[in-house]
């Protein structure tokens, strides 16, 4: 993502989600890097289409329920937030790793 | 470009694909499986749904409808399909289901007796088990006390999982291999038969000769058989099918998606919704009425989504989000909708019945009146229009016209757009799940169920796989 676009998801982003104490700015976040990782995974047309409304359509975008979504989706995914919120993803990896450690699930990892 | 020689090929590997490969393997064909995705390996996954999504679903899972009103359709890709991030929840084909089947597609043969064994087979090879409370989580546990004080039905749910530590991500790759998907059951199992996996392969065509099948040709590799079973998926079997020179009217036509939709109420204590097994309970009351009442939670990125509103309010929220039960509402929708290829992607016409958005509207005011009698403060319901519902006063709901457009939505079960039936002018395959008219060319997916099932679908598809297998290779079941 070049840095006006990363701008611009900023700033769009900003506008949903309203960061505020305790929670931190986006800035602060890897949203940004999260969502480049989204569009990068996305069909061209779409990779295209988003790139094209967040440069033109900044925090006006706030009303469109599928864009909205992804900021939220994007934010809330940074690992500090999701902590504050009371979620610790790599706890729930332990924990999981543990367990397969045990035996307990039997199914193998990746290709036999 | 590679080229195989198999008495078999099987193009997808999930709920439908694998099965179908692991049976043909143990009855001794040489199986080739055709899978676009990859192998995935459970101690890579990150209990993160914002990585997860852009990993293991199609398109970062940004397949929607077109249509009143548009519906995010998330798909799997890997070796197991959409069985890899789905809730794993099981349920057999219900009586009633089986009875339509026979009476308006002709379908005589599906009884319950005839298909209990087979059943039983899918059941043991994937490890259904019902959640014990103490792995339901928070979230099961309101909805279960609301249910209990107002004598409504519910249970907790059958599901596949071994050793489950309710790490409440199933939708995003289960961190401990306790889900026993398709890529780490069925499909294995077909490898240790023999079966060769080929991944990194779309299938472009099957090519038909003189009315029967002669081989599949993907990216990099063409696979010549007598059998080939096209396990794509609802949504994209249409298509290879077509682009392969398959011409029913019923191709791609009859969609139908178990439209779902999930209220959240904002509790007194916490729930902590992530802990858990995300979809552990369910409240089946209204099921002679087509309307399902599953649980479904995640952790705070997947809730943010689905917490309703932007700026200070929803932040608000998010801060309650520990406070915060989620719970979902899906609808046996009638076949109204379709899928055609446009520029290689499936586009899905789906404009949801007036009915179904009725449907919505009571399935949500038994989840309020729920959530009330559990003691939730407020309960917040997606439909546009109905306000946040305080002090056990479900009225605005009860009251109220729901319109589609009213309705947000996703799906999960896209089904029926081959669907399976005796008359070729109102079906895609027969009973035996040969395509009409060409000798050697099956369907076992989604896309042969010819109603919803008005359940969670994956043990429908897997059993129709096995069926179908087994016919194939000449007869009974083997003992598992
Ligand atoms: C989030 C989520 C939760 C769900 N939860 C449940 C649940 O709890 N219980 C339940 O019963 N159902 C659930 N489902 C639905 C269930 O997983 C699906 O109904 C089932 O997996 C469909 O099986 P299938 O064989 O039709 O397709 P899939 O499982 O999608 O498999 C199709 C495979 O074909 C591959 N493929 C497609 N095109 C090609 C090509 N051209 N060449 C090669 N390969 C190709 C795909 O990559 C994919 O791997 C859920 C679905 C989702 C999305
Ligand atoms: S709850 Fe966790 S451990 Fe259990 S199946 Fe789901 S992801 Fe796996």
């Amino acid at each position: 993502m070049r840095a006006r676009e990363r701008r611009a998801f900023e700033a769009f982003t900003t506008a949903v989600v309203a960061p505020a104490p305790p929670l931190p700015p986006v800035e602060q976040t890897d949203a940004a890097r999260a969502f480049a990782a989204t569009l990068a995974a996305s069909p061209r047309l779409h990779r295209a289409g988003l790139r094209a409304l967040l440069l033109l359509g900044g925090a006006r975008l706030a009303a469109v329920k599928p864009l909205r979504a992804l900021a939220q989706l994007h934010y809330y995914g940074d690992d500090a937030v999701m902590r504050r919120l009371g979620y610790d993803a790599d706890e729930v990896v332990a924990r999981a790793a543990a367990a397969a450690h045990r035996g307990e699930g039997v199914a193998a990892g990746g290709r036999p | 470009m590679r080229r195989l020689v198999a008495d078999a090929c099987v193009i997808g590997s999930g709920a439908g694909g694998a099965p179908a490969a692991k049976e043909l393997a143990e009855a001794g064909l040489r199986v080739v499986v055709l899978e676009e995705g990859e192998w995935q390996d459970h101690r890579t996954f990150t209990a993160r749904p914002r990585e997860m999504t852009a990993r293991l679903y199609r398109d970062a899972g940004q397949l929607a409808t077109v249509g009143t009103p548009p519906i995010m359709l998330p798909l799997g890709r890997a070796v197991g399909g959409t069985t890899v991030v789905n809730s794993g929840t099981c349920f057999r084909t219900p009586d009633r289901v089986l009875a339509r089947w026979r009476a308006e597609h002709g379908l005589e043969d599906l009884t319950p007796q005839a298909l209990a064994p087979v059943f039983d087979r899918v059941e043991d090879t994937i490890g259904v088990a019902r959640v014990p409370a103490d792995l339901a989580g928070g979230n099961a546990a309101v909805v279960r006390r609301g249910a209990e004080a107002l004598g409504v039905s519910g249970d907790f749910l059958l599901r596949n999982a071994r050793g489950c530590v309710g790490s409440g991500v199933c939708a995003f790759g289960c961190p401990s291999g306790a889900k026993q998907h398709m890529g780490a059951t069925y499909a294995r199992l077909a490898v240790e038969a023999g079966a060769e996996v080929v991944t990194g392969a779309r299938v472009r065509e099957v090519v038909v000769e003189r009315g029967a099948v002669r081989e599949a040709v993907a990216d990099g590799v063409r696979v010549r058989a007598p059998l080939v079973v096209v396990a794509a998926g609802t949504l994209l079997t249409p298509g290879l099918l077509r682009r392969s020179g398959i011409r029913s009217p019923a191709l791609g036509r009859n969609l139908t998606i178990h439209p779902a939709s999930a209220a959240r109420a904002v509790m007194d204590e916490d729930v902590d919704p992530w802990r858990g097994v995300p979809q552990s309970y369910y409240v089946d009351e209204l099921a002679e009425d087509g309307i399902m009442l599953e649980g479904i939670a995640g952790p705070p990125d997947q809730a943010a989504m689905a917490t309703p509103g932007r700026g200070d309010l929803h932040r608000e929220r998010m801060l309650a989000v520990r406070r915060t039960a989620s719970f979902g509402v899906m609808v046996s929708d009638g076949a109204t909708g379709s899928v055609r290829e446009v520029l290689g992607r499936p586009l899905v016409r789906y404009d949801l019945h007036p009915r179904d958005a009725e449907r919505f509207r009571r399935g949500f005011e038994l989840l309020a009146r729920i959530f009330f009698a559990a003691g939730a403060r407020e309960v917040l319901v997606p439909l546009g229009g109905v306000p946040p519902l305080r002090d056990g006063d479900t009225s605005p709901l009860r009251d109220r016209v729901v319109r589609p457009r009213d309705v947000q939505a996703m799906a999960f079960h896209p089904l029926g757009t081959a669907r399976m039936g005796t008359d070729p002018a109102r079906s895609v395959v027969g009973s035996d799940l040969q395509v009409h008219g060409v000798r050697g060319l099956h369907v076992a997916d989604g896309s042969v169920v010819p109603t919803s099932p008005g359940v969670n679908p994956q043990v429908t598809i897997m059993a129709l796989a096995t069926r179908m297998a087994h016919a194939l290779a000449g007869g009974r079941l083997a003992t598992a």
